[in-house]
């Protein structure tokens, strides 16, 4: 067995993006992690929250928060499962067992590439270990990051970390320390028997991370519905300014998809405000997909006209139904590859003009002319059509015909070419229609079609 | 006239005698195919119409041409059309509901947009009626048409304007025995007498 250790040293930090204002994380009245800009004004980890604020008055400070921190992880666990099938989630870190996984990346330095690569694209930095066991690996990840360990040099490598590493109780870590026992080295020396007896869980951890007992635990699974709530560092009132935050939860999204080979049609994007209600975006698309870059095209326009009542303190968003996904490989048939852009168009083109602005035409059978054309949304399968009539029919029909009176009179007298065409029709739904149709010219040359009924003469259409 | 030779290598400057050879599609309608320099209609680039009122066979001209691209599964975008097309008259003319779509914009700004995002679906068919004549906005249309090898006609209900960056202009106006056609502008090619077009 092979481990990859990653621990996040600056989650908290990092889950709040990239910021360009002074931000502090504190925990139980202490600086917890500052960012670049509160280190310039001699904020670090360890002052007092009081003493930071002395230093600079419009620090952003923000609360420690466990749960928001371990939601993180679990994503970053989801995205991480494209790597390999069995990730486990410590403290505040990840640990996947790589050992299966090795050969598909090409070695250990490609896999390593690819997942360092992955997570600094998502916006978090990491510090990485390799060991054969879980805890070896986690242990050297945080104390001696970059550390690649196999099981002959396991116990030299592990054996220079000081005893906080094994996250213990303060009270035991005192009692080691008065013991005399700073290292895992030095705890290492002692006849087993020995340590087992004082200091049992110490023991039986470092059997495990020896690989002198096996390590059991229950892999992480993704879960069936995708939900994030992600908090910002500031009240953001511009909508453009929206769009970092939600790439990442995006990009998430779509890892998500392609671990569970998934894709989807519909999600929601919730906004929370401090003084009003949240407001929500609901993006539907035409097709399925799992194309970050195609989602966040379409939620740029989405945002660009996206009415904010107030500045957005955080962003949940929430995806629960799926479909199976399609292969999304490269198409050697540009027909397939023509028609995806064109969903894509119409997708963008839907996410600007609005739902409704975007429509097909359809032919509906009924002998009523009005009836006879529907407007459809875009990409519905229409049936071919089995009869058409035979007499022509004008390119623009009026949604509501125009009464010309008891004359055929239209910008002067009308001009009636042909016989004729008499439709009658309609009986059933209470609709009916009896009418005589005719092509006709006005003076000024142009075609339309007019009828007559038992109210008089109405122009119905436009030859072109 | 040694001066002159590398200014004449610009590609915006073209000579009458040079008939460019823009690849083109027939409009269906043997006398006009002859009227236009470039034996049909181009295939891509933008064509401005204008005329006076709907109705004096604008479509005619153009749909036996659109009804071939549909064939070839090739879009067909109507961007704020004057009134609503109907199914039965587009199937009559044997174009392919599935490949028309209709856009309504709520300005301006938003129907330049869509019909930029339309041009740049590669060998698409765009029908549009602008408000108003903007420069601005066909230079762009026809970057974007030139670009993605699509087809954009403009129909305006007005006179037109002086200059235009579009690469052929029509003016329509109806005659006792159908359609007169003048030719505005067309590359390579300078002034025709009208063609008058009968009605069928």
């Amino acid at each position: 067995m092979m481990y990859l250790a990653l621990y996040f040293p600056k989650l908290a930090l990092e889950l709040l993006g990239e910021q360009e204002v002074v931000l502090a994380i504190s925990h139980q009245q202490r600086i917890f992690l500052s960012n670049h800009l509160a280190q310039e004004y001699g904020i670090y980890p360890g002052m007092s929250s009081n003493g930071a604020y002395a230093l600079c008055s419009h620090l952003v400070l923000h609360e420690y928060d466990t749960i928001s921190q371990q939601q993180a992880l679990k994503r970053i666990a989801n995205a991480c499962l494209q790597f390999t099938s069995q990730v486990y989630i410590e403290n505040s870190g990840l640990i996947l067992e790589i050992s299966g996984s090795l050969k598909f990346f090409s070695g250990l330095k490609n896999l390593n590439k690819n997942i360092q690569y992955y997570l600094r694209d998502l916006g978090y930095s990491c510090q990485y270990a390799v060991a054969p066991s879980i805890l070896g690996a986690w242990w050297l990840a945080q104390a001696k990051p970059h550390t690649i360990a196999q099981r002959a040099n396991l116990l030299s490598h592990l054996a220079s970390l000081p005893v906080s590493v094994l996250d213990l109780a303060a009270t035991e870590i005192q009692s080691l320390h008065k013991a005399g026992l700073k290292t895992i080295g030095q705890c290492q020396a002692l006849p087993g028997a020995a340590l087992r007896q004082r200091y049992t869980h110490v023991a039986l951890l470092l059997e495990k991370a020896m690989g002198q007992i096996q390590d059991v635990r229950l892999g992480y699974q993704a879960p069936e519905f995708f939900h994030a709530h992600i908090p910002l560092a500031y009240s953001v009132d511009n909508n453009q300014a929206l769009l970092f935050p939600l790439q990442r939860l995006v990009a998430e999204l779509c890892a998500y998809l392609a671990v569970r080979a998934k894709a989807i049609q519909q999600f929601d994007i919730e906004f929370f405000h401090a003084r009003q209600k949240k407001s929500r975006l609901c993006l539907s698309l035409l097709q399925a997909t799992r194309q970050s870059k195609h989602l966040m095209a379409l939620l740029k326009e989405r945002l660009d006209d996206f009415h904010l009542p107030d500045g957005v303190e955080s962003i949940r968003l929430q995806a629960q139904s799926f479909c199976e996904a399609g292969f999304e490989n490269a198409s050697l048939f540009s027909e397939k590859q023509k028609a995806q852009e064109t969903t894509k168009l119409l997708e963008r083109l839907q996410a600007r003009l609005g739902h409704h602005r975007v429509q097909s035409l359809k032919l509906k059978h009924d002998y009523r002319p009005e009836q006879a054309s529907v407007l459809t949304p875009p990409l519905q399968q229409t049936a071919t059509p089995a009869h058409l009539p035979d007499k022509p029919r004008p390119f623009w029909l009026l949604t509501q015909a125009i009464p010309l009176g008891q004359q055929a009179h239209w910008q002067g007298p009308l001009h009636l070419l042909g016989s004729p065409e008499r439709i009658e029709t309609g009986w059933w739904d209470g609709q009916d229609v009896s009418r005589e149709y005719y092509m006709a010219q006005t003076i000024h040359n142009s075609l339309v079609w007019i009828y007559r009924d038992a109210k008089g003469w109405f122009l119905q259409g436009f030859f072109s | 006239m040694k001066d002159l030779q590398p200014l004449l290598k610009h590609p915006e400057i073209w000579r009458a005698q040079h008939h460019p050879s823009t690849p083109s599609l027939s409009t269906g309608l043997p006398q006009l195919d002859q009227y236009l320099p470039t034996g049909g209609w181009p295939q891509a680039g933008v064509t401005e119409i204008f005329l006076q009122q709907t109705g004096v066979g604008e479509l005619c001209m153009v749909l036996p041409t659109i009804s071939q691209c549909s064939q070839a599964r090739r879009q067909i975008f109507l961007v704020d059309p004057p009134y609503s097309p109907y199914a039965p008259a587009l199937l009559q003319w044997g174009i392919d509901l599935q490949q028309v779509f209709i856009l309504n914009s709520q300005d301006k700004r938003d129907a330049l947009w869509a019909m930029q995002q339309c041009l740049q679906e590669s060998h698409c068919v765009l029908l549009a009626w602008p408000q108003n004549q903007d420069n601005k906005m066909l230079r762009r249309l026809q970057l974007a048409s030139e670009l993605h090898q699509s087809w954009a006609i403009l129909f305006y209900y007005q006179k037109a304007c002086a200059n235009s960056y579009a690469n052929l202009r029509l003016q329509l106006d109806s005659h006792l025995c159908g359609l007169r056609i003048s030719l505005l502008k067309a590359k390579g090619n300078y002034h025709k007498p009208p063609l008058v077009l009968p009605r069928t």
